[in-house]
């Protein structure tokens, strides 16, 4: 699945966040989305995933190099979110199940996907622990593990490694390295481990605000 | 309208977590559910005996008493005793028949000069059984007493004969019972000077005084029915009209309202959903089957509590209806203030955590 955005333009109320904007995402690449910190990264994913409408431009999803356009969905993205959102009551399955609930498998292949999706990020031994119980680090490894059992083949993440220490961010490198191939990955982060760990880098750069 | 893969009974089974699991942050407001259909049940009960007590308490002051005697006081009426007794058989009618009042007399060992009268059996159905009844007040009070109202007893009248009695249970006051000696009426009594007609409690005097008098057959002067006591206050419609009837409502909207704000306290939660790919139908039939397993559960609460005292009341629908209504506003309400949740944009949800 490849992304083109094109002269696209996003505001809140009198706000422009960018204009003008066009980028390229590779499909099976992971691409680095890079820029200070108001520049709009977060925002331009939730467009590309069509949660936030664009004010101008497009976006437009191609399964192949020259196979028909289709507009971004919610439905077609797995989003790791910046932060550590979790279902807290329920268990660490539970969390990742959602997801392959979500994309219409069945209750025991769903339960298949989600145990590889977490023995992947490396918590196969917390299936049954409640996932408020978890760490931060933890946390954003469950999410990533939500994405891959999905089997979307578009993942956002959202400043994956924002909290989490060296080692822990060397282990998401990891897996978004191993996951290229499988899924379109764009990475929002300032974070200089994950851009080397990526094929390409787009960079935002920030608007002059409030437009005369 | 988004589509995503999930299947309705994935998304009950997640619903059925979110409120039961381990730990869940809705198990308090299922125990809100338990509580408030429990509640409403036993709140109508309660109510509802009050009510029986209040009814039991005007009927015994004669309430649901009519006395169809002569409009005038110096002409009495004859009143014939075969249509005065064949009202007892009538629709809302307990008891009829004629009271007429004779002469004191003697009854050893209650007492001498005690006021007297003779009672249709219709009217006075212990008549049949025995040949006298003894009002309390006459009996005396004490232990003596309390061990004769339970069984038969023999009495002595003036001319030696001997004759059963018994004491009375509490009467209305127009029936004298409690403070004459009451007799059966004798063959020769074909008619009377007053018919009275014990009505079902519940039903209106008012109306049936006229129905029933229309059925009397009477010589000389004309009858009319008279009520010997009118309570000024109506507790069937203060019973109706009082603003208690409302608490499974109200318990309902305070339901909808915790429902509203433990939603919200999962606000992150929704966007984890909406973030790994679930609609927002998806998200909005998960928080409707969240709060109408809460909704059911009050609903379920007062349907049982409403049998294990259906005893109580005067309809068991009564409590039942009322609690499936106290369901349905929760479910309504509580959705009502959850919707917001599944169509905001999930990116925003994320954030207040
Ligand atoms: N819902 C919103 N309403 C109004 N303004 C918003 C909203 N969301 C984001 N913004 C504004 O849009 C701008 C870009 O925000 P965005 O979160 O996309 O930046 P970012 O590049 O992801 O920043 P960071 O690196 O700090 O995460 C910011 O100035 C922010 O205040
Ligand atoms: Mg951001």
């Amino acid at each position: 699945m490849q992304l083109d955005v094109r002269d696209a333009t996003l505001t809140f109320g009198a706000v422009t966040v960018f204009s003008g904007f066009s980028a390229h995402f590779e499909s099976g690449r992971v691409t680095a989305l890079v820029g200070p910190s108001g520049s709009g990264k977060s925002s331009l994913l939730a467009a590309m995933s069509g949660h936030q409408p664009l004010a101008s431009g497009t976006i437009e999803l191609r399964a192949a190099p020259d196979g028909p356009p289709t507009a971004p969905s919610p439905q077609l993205v797995a989003w790791v979110p910046q932060g550590s959102n979790a279902l807290g009551r329920r268990s660490v399955l539970d969390n990742v199940l959602i997801a392959a609930l979500g994309a219409g498998l069945r209750l025991r292949a769903a339960e298949t996907a989600a145990t590889e999706a977490l023995t992947m990020v490396g918590l196969a031994d917390r299936l049954g622990q409640q996932a408020r119980k978890l760490s931060g680090g933890e946390l954003q490894r469950v999410a990533l593990a939500r994405a891959l059992a999905s089997g979307k083949e578009l993942i956002f993440a959202d400043e994956p490694s924002a909290n989490l220490d060296a080692a822990n961010t060397d282990r998401i490198a990891g897996i978004l390295s191993r996951l290229s191939g499988r899924a379109t990955i764009v990475v929002a982060t300032h974070d200089p481990v994950l851009v080397a760990a990526a094929h390409a880098a787009v960079h935002m750069r920030r608007e002059a605000r409030h437009a005369a | 309208m988004q589509h995503d893969g999930w299947r309705l009974g994935y998304l009950a089974r997640e619903a059925t977590r979110n409120v039961l699991g381990r730990g869940s942050r809705l198990l308090p407001l299922l125990a809100l559910a338990i509580l408030a259909g429990v509640g409403s049940s036993s709140f109508i009960a309660y109510e509802t005996v009050r009510l029986r007590d209040e009814i039991a308490q005007l009927d015994v002051q004669g309430q649901y008493v009519l006395v169809y005697r002569s409009t005038s006081t110096s002409a009495p009426a004859q009143i014939s005793r075969a249509s005065c007794e064949s009202l007892a058989g009538q629709d809302g009618v307990r008891h009829a028949g004629l009271l007429t009042p004779v002469s004191d007399m003697d009854l050893l060992p209650v007492g001498v000069g005690l006021p007297a009268q003779r009672a249709s059996t219709t009217l006075v159905p212990e008549l049949s059984r025995v040949d006298v009844l003894i009002g309390p007040v006459l009996a005396g009070s004490g232990a003596a007493s309390a061990d004769r109202s339970a069984s038969a007893f023999r009495v002595k009248t003036g001319t030696s004969e001997t004759a059963t009695a018994v004491v009375p249970t509490a009467r209305p006051e127009a029936l004298a019972t409690d403070f004459s000696v009451t007799l059966p009426l004798l063959p020769a009594d074909v008619d009377g000077p007053q018919c009275v007609v014990v009505l079902r409690a519940l039903s209106d005097p008012a109306r049936a005084g006229d129905l029933h008098g229309a059925a009397l057959a009477v010589e000389g002067n004309p009858v009319t029915a008279t009520r010997p006591f009118i309570a000024t206050n109506d507790p069937v419609d203060t019973y109706l009209h009082r603003p208690g009837r409302w608490l499974p409502l109200l318990l309902a909207l305070v339901g909808a309202l915790a429902t509203g704000i433990a939603s919200r306290l999962r606000a992150s939660e929704m966007a984890v959903y909406r973030l790994s790919g679930t609609s927002r139908t998806s998200v909005l039939t998960l928080l409707a089957l969240e709060t109408l397993l809460i909704a059911g559960t009050a609903g379920l609460c007062a349907v049982a509590a409403a049998l294990a005292l259906r005893d109580r009341y005067l309809d068991p629908l009564i409590p039942v209806t009322w609690g499936l209504a106290m369901a349905g506003v929760w479910a309504v309400g509580g959705l009502l203030a959850t919707t917001d949740l599944a169509l905001r944009r999930p990116t925003n949800l994320a954030k207040d955590r």
